[in-house]
């Protein structure tokens, strides 16, 4: 006499079953990831990116008013003037006070502390094609991390002015 | 007879498989749902307002191609024409349309700057410094486009 009985799960089975449920779950995962909010930039990463930003915006009024210009690069510099200092400011912030000069402790306290962790630095390359490319970064400390912030623009050289709209602008942040 | 025993059968675990699925459902509909009604962004967050300011001018700033500065704040002028006013009243920070509309952009300021590079004409640099002295300052600056393509 034979007893029919229900066979137990074996091996093969057993993974297959679980290789569908963790293909199941991936699901939930994704949709729990959907559901948090999405990280947000810090204060200080902000405001990185808003000095990024007055650089490259500067970079384009020097190339509207003079279409052959070419930002020069610049090693890694502060952006505001400190009493005896040995770096000298950014040519960039040279002139960002209300007097019309640097920003120093003295005329803009409100200014000089959260700007003072900054530093400016502007790297430039020749590419094919006549192009040539600026990349702006501001670099700062957080939590004993170096971190930067850049922008980086593409500009024509001044031999295809016919071109010279032809800019694209990225963003980005590295550590 | 000897019967080999599994700790769970294969059909309850393609069972659980299936609730996983089904749960997974039920959460994307309460995600749609909550999506279709989103929570109002919180106001006193000052980089919300920030990047309100920013985008506004930078907008404004495309399409400019000279500036006024006024007492409390600046015009963009496009061809001639008054294309946007930014203007610092009772520390509020407003943006004028052509039509004279006004809507506030940033309040509890306690002081915004509007000013030309001393050497580029066509360079507009902002300064809004808050009420509260914990949160960060705005500076930036904007190069007036004159419609140019960027």
């Amino acid at each position: 006499m034979s007893i029919k009985c229900r066979k137990g799960t074996n091996l093969l089975e057993l993974l297959l079953a679980l290789s569908i449920l963790s293909a199941a779950m991936y699901p939930i995962v994704y949709i729990f990831k959907m559901a948090r909010p999405a990280a947000r930039k810090t204060q200080t990463e902000f405001l990185a990116t808003m000095l990024s930003h007055h650089v490259m915006e500067t970079i384009v009024a020097n190339k509207i008013a003079d279409p052959n210009y070419l930002p020069p690069m610049s090693e890694a510099l502060p952006v505001v003037a400190t009493e005896n200092a040995v770096q000298q400011v950014s040519d960039y912030f040279k002139f960002i006070s209300d007097q019309g000069g640097p920003v120093r402790e003295s005329d803009n306290g409100q200014l000089y502390w959260p700007l003072k962790q900054f530093k400016c630095q502007v790297d430039t390359y020749y590419l094919e094609g006549l192009l040539y490319k600026a990349i702006v970064y501001i670099s700062y400390h957080n939590e004993g991390r170096d971190m930067k912030v850049f922008l980086e623009r593409l500009l024509a050289q001044p031999q295809i002015t016919e071109s010279e709209d032809s800019f694209s602008e990225t963003e980005g942040k590295a550590e | 007879m000897r019967m080999r025993k599994g700790e769970l059968s294969f059909e309850a675990i393609i069972g659980m498989a299936f609730l996983a699925v089904f749960l997974t459902t039920l959460m994307a509909v309460y995600q749609f749902y909550t999506v279709q009604s989103p929570k109002r962004t919180d106001v006193s967050d000052v980089v919300t307002s920030y990047n309100l300011v920013l985008e506004s001018i930078r907008a404004d700033a495309r399409f400019a191609d000279s500036m006024k500065l006024t007492d409390n704040g600046v015009e963009l002028i496009e061809k001639g024409k008054l294309l946007a006013g930014y203007h610092f009243i009772s520390g509020n920070l407003y943006r004028t349309d052509i039509e004279n509309k006004g809507n506030i952009l940033m309040g509890r300021l306690e002081k915004a700057v509007f000013m030309a590079h001393p050497q580029l004409s066509k360079l507009l640099m902002v300064k809004l410094l808050p009420e509260d002295k914990m949160q960060i300052p705005f500076f930036t600056s904007f190069a007036l486009r004159g419609g140019a393509i960027d």
